[in-house]
């Protein structure tokens, strides 16, 4: 890893700003929220971080930081917490020694794993590939109302059978 | 609003979909927070979604520079020296409480084994006279409104019935404050300090605490209200 600390904050800011976008998209799944978010940890993080903290306490900090900062979203916004950040198990989200690539597909995939054919098809359809609703009913040979009726009872089974939510 | 007829995550799931804000709301039944909760991590895996925008890490970028710009103005006692490396973190036992324990624990504990190097004061000018900055009407009860004369700027608030005037620039470097949306605060665009209405500091990140704001002599006359301001 080289030095074991950051030389300015610049450094902790590009070392790590891909990291937290892509841990906060994974908890609120929109560009425009989840820049709001990492704008917010970077911007408190600023003053009341120290430069010579190791790298490791540096990310520690800055993960939670996020999960307050993630808190108080789902408070504003629905008065419920849909995700949360959590120190351990997301703590490999920070890991520089993890590969940068993504593992939400994985995620994903483990998701939809066990559903039946249909429901996965249309959650497939609709979430990975972008697929408007009539095109997805064009794919599957039914109506509009029944893309809308068939995803939101596809989406309800998935929370349910995918079980991997204290990922 | 609490009350619509049956909470559903349909609003949120679609606002997912579109890749738009989550909307405003509120959502109470563990089915539909489970659902919506599915739905962000399907849509979190479409291919590049969650890597950030180019324009977005740039701009960020600026604006953490600018930020730390103006803590740290290029001075010549202090050009090209490195940033203090005092402490680590702002104290280990705020790191697990988060960014709102941070703020309260700087707060707290600089309180009382330092405080502030002045008490409020009051602006007084040796030669001033009495200016109206509003109508009567403008100011109702618990509201506030800023104000600029020639000589000082400040915020004139109504508090059940009584005026009362502070000054409208901070205590730390001079920057002008801004009133919050929600009326209550007046927060600094230079280093986040934040005062009440009556001038108190209600959070700073400075290593010392600002000064209360300077308050500014008040009044309701002859239909107005007035502030006693330096001649100019």
């Amino acid at each position: 890893m080289g030095a074991d600390t950051y030389s300015d904050f610049d450094a902790v800011y590009l070392d790590n700003v891909t990291r937290l976008h892509r841990l906060f998209f994974s908890k609120v799944g929109n560009r425009p929220d989840t820049e709001d978010l990492v704008a917010e940890v970077f911007l408190a993080a600023l003053r009341p971080l120290r430069l010579d903290a190791s790298r490791g306490e540096v990310r520690a900090y800055l993960l939670a930081t996020a999960r307050t900062v993630l808190a108080g979203f789902w408070r504003r916004r629905l008065g419920a917490e849909v995700t949360t950040i959590d120190l351990h198990t997301d703590r490999a989200a920070m890991d520089p020694d993890r590969p940068v690539e993504s593992d939400a597909p994985d995620r994903a995939r483990a998701l939809l794993a066990g559903l039946p054919e249909r429901s996965r098809r249309v959650l497939e359809l609709r979430f990975l590939e972008a697929r408007s609703l009539r095109e997805t009913a064009q794919e599957l040979d039914v109506t509009v109302g029944h893309v809308k009726v068939l995803q939101h009872r596809a989406l309800k089974m998935a929370a349910t059978a995918g079980g991997g939510w204290e990922l | 609003m609490m009350r619509r007829r049956k909470a559903d995550s349909d609003r949120w799931v679609e606002a997912v979909l579109q890749g738009d804000r989550l909307p405003e709301g509120r959502l109470d039944d563990p089915a539909a927070i489970a659902a919506l909760r599915a739905a962000i991590e399907l849509r979190s895996a479409r291919p590049g979604a969650d890597q950030p925008g180019e324009q977005f890490v740039t701009a960020l970028r600026q604006q953490l520079a600018g930020e730390q710009a103006l803590d740290h103005p290029p001075t010549p006692a202090t050009a090209g020296r490195p940033r203090s490396r005092r402490a680590v973190l702002a104290g280990a036992g705020t790191v697990a409480a988060g960014l709102v324990g941070a703020l309260a624990d700087r707060t707290l504990l600089k309180g009382p084994g330092q405080p502030p190097d002045d008490e409020a004061s009051e602006v007084a000018p040796n030669d001033g006279q009495w200016v109206a900055v509003a109508a009567d009407t403008e100011l109702s009860v618990g509201g506030v409104q800023r104000f600029a004369t020639p000589g000082l700027v400040g915020f004139v608030s109504d508090h059940q019935g009584a005026v009362s005037a502070v000054s409208g620039a901070c205590t730390h470097r001079g920057c002008l404050l801004a009133l919050d949306p929600t009326n209550t605060r007046l927060d600094c665009p230079c280093h986040r300090s934040s005062f009440a209405l009556d001038g108190n500091v209600i959070f700073h990140q400075l290593d010392r605490a600002p000064r209360p704001l300077p308050s500014i002599q008040a009044r309701r006359h002859d239909g107005h209200v007035e502030v006693f301001v330096p001649k100019v």
